[in-house]
């Protein structure tokens, strides 16, 4: 599960001065959990995947994955997470089967060629086991990002506009998989600014604008929240909303 | 165990990287090649417009038979009243005042000359070499060693790239996050980046002057690569210090301008005090009979305080 308890982190910036990126933000996710972060760009969605992933270092709050402080046991905390960005490449050089093997490798799972294959074969990657990425398709190249994410099975699964750049197809995939992975009792953070994506897959959702959280809950809390019938004016309504009476 | 084991595996994959990439490999390999080739076209060049062995003879022998032979065989023949010195001057093969005739010059058409001159002269002969060419022989073994040092500058500067090249390619095409999210210490991710620039670097630079040596013959060619792997080692370990996490906050250029200048300037200091430059890796591939063990142990030393500064940099962002 993930907890965040009034996460805050705060960006110093040579023009701007100070910026507060994410602001005293509080969510819990349990096992079995798809939670949308969603929130207009800048809003702070990935910095708090970044500090969830220990990749950015929070200025206060406490944040637990899987039960460890991501702030005191950084490294054990990876071991029970995955994240995968929004920009996630691969090398252009390897192939997805040589990926995906590495990274099961260095994680110490045993056997890691054939957990990359059955992987890969799950992802309908085997077309292009050996192919070098560089020329992979965007989405042939995100199913193999999914695959090396995986490939330690993690606890708590962290994904950054997972869904960018694909198209028709490969959106349906990747957010199959997300329901999948939740099915078999993994924690899901999904990011995204897409509405019709989060309505798809996501159990409970949170609301971020100007790094706070203005709503949060499921779908039809959130709705009745913003007193709005869809989605997508829930959000306008959210976020403008908390634009107004920051001003 | 476990980290030795990512490390051991993360350090492999560099490698293979590296190698995959058509422009790491043209880099590697051009220097040595274009090297030996524009020396291998000097020579033949050389060669080509070699002049004809000239035969040095007194006013004496101007009339003389011999000189009537060696003529009538297309052979130039230089009157001077000092022959042994045409021949240490290198402006004649070969010269005889009568009794004695001194060989400047080795190979097939002296030969040829040396048989007429001594048909004619019907006397002993004894070839002398001049004292001075000598001296010109050791100037001339040093040639293939610069030849390498200069290779091994290069690859000094190529460090630089190498180390800052492997996270900023990393960020780059997006892996970095992926990979330092992982349950591998971060520190790890910098060594092996590390280790891997430095093996494959060294490790081409052991070929080249191994080449050079195989075909022109390098003085301590051994002591020379090992001084280059420390170079190679300790220039990586630069390009990976300064660049941090691919410099997020600084971006590329100035880091790496600022470890290109490092490099350059512990090279300089190499030729200006020789005796410390013996004693630091980049300066010892410059400064002759340096050991070797020390400079590589600095470039080691370097090594993990680059990998520990990237690590750090990469937890406070």
């Amino acid at each position: 599960m993930i907890d965040v308890q009034d996460l805050v982190k705060r960006y110093r910036t040579p023009f701007r001065g100070t910026i507060t990126a994410v602001d005293h933000l509080s969510f819990k996710v349990e096992p079995g959990e798809v939670y949308g972060l969603l929130g207009p760009n800048g809003a702070g969605k990935t910095t708090t995947l970044r500090v969830l992933s220990t990749l950015v270092r929070p200025d206060e709050g406490t944040i637990r994955v899987d039960g460890v402080d991501v702030r005191r046991h950084p490294l054990e905390a990876r071991g029970h997470l995955a994240y995968v960005p929004a920009e996630a490449g691969l090398p252009p050089q390897l192939s997805p089967r040589e990926v995906v093997t590495l990274f099961g490798a260095i994680q110490g799972v045993a056997d890691p060629g054939k957990r990359a294959l059955a992987l890969l074969e799950r992802l309908d990657a085997t077309r292009y086991l050996d192919t070098p990425c560089g020329e992979l398709s965007t989405g042939m190249k995100r199913r193999v990002v999914l695959a090396r994410a995986l490939v330690h099975e993690p606890q708590v699964l962290l994904l950054d506009e997972p869904t960018d750049g694909l198209d028709v197809l490969g959106r349906r995939d990747v957010l199959a998989l997300v329901r999948e992975q939740a099915a078999a009792g993994r924690t899901v953070v999904v990011s995204s600014h897409i509405m019709v994506e989060v309505e798809r897959v996501v159990t409970r959702l949170g609301v971020v604008a100007r790094g706070r959280l203005v709503a949060e809950g499921t779908l039809p809390e959130v709705l009745a929240a913003a007193q709005a019938t869809n989605l997508d004016d829930a959000f306008v309504r959210l976020v403008h909303g908390d634009e107004d009476s920051a001003a | 165990m476990n980290a030795l084991r990512a490390l051991v595996l993360l350090t492999l994959d560099g490698i293979r990287r590296l190698l995959r990439e058509g422009i790491v490999l043209r880099s590697l390999t051009f220097p040595v090649v274009l090297a030996l080739f524009a020396v291998g076209g000097t020579v033949i060049a050389v060669l080509l417009l070699q002049p004809p062995p000239r035969l040095a003879i007194p006013p004496a022998l101007d009339a003389s038979p011999l000189a009537a032979d060696v003529r009538a065989d297309d052979w130039e023949v230089l009157v001077t009243d000092t022959p042994e010195e045409a021949v240490v001057d290198g402006t004649a093969a070969l010269a005889t005042d009568g009794t004695t005739l001194w060989i400047g010059a080795g190979g097939h058409p002296p030969l040829r000359l040396e048989a007429i001159v001594r048909t004619h002269l019907q006397t002993r002969w004894r070839p002398v070499q001049p004292p001075k060419r000598r001296a010109a022989e050791i100037q001339e073994s040093e040639a293939p060693r610069q030849l390498a040092v200069f290779i091994g500058a290069l690859f000094a500067l190529y460090g630089v790239v190498f180390g800052a090249g492997s996270v900023a390619r990393d960020r780059d095409e997006g892996t970095l996050d992926a990979e330092l999210s992982t349950a591998v210490p971060h520190v790890v991710h910098g060594l092996a980046r590390w280790l891997a620039g430095s093996l494959v670097l060294g490790g081409f630079y052991g070929l080249s002057v191994a080449l050079v040596d195989a075909i022109m013959g390098v003085q301590d060619a051994l002591q020379l690569a090992l001084a280059g792997l420390a170079s190679c080692a300790a220039s990586t370990a630069v390009g990976l210090g300064v660049i941090g996490r691919a410099g997020l906050d600084r971006g590329f250029a100035g880091p790496m301008s600022a470890g290109l200048v490092a490099v350059f300037s512990v090279l300089s200091a190499g030729l200006a005090d020789r005796a410390a430059g013996a004693y630091l890796p980049i300066a010892s591939l410059v400064v002759r009979d340096a050991s070797w063990p020390i400079p590589l142990g600095v470039a080691c030393a370097m090594g993990i305080v680059a990998s520990l500064a990237f690590a750090r940099r990469t937890a406070v962002s």
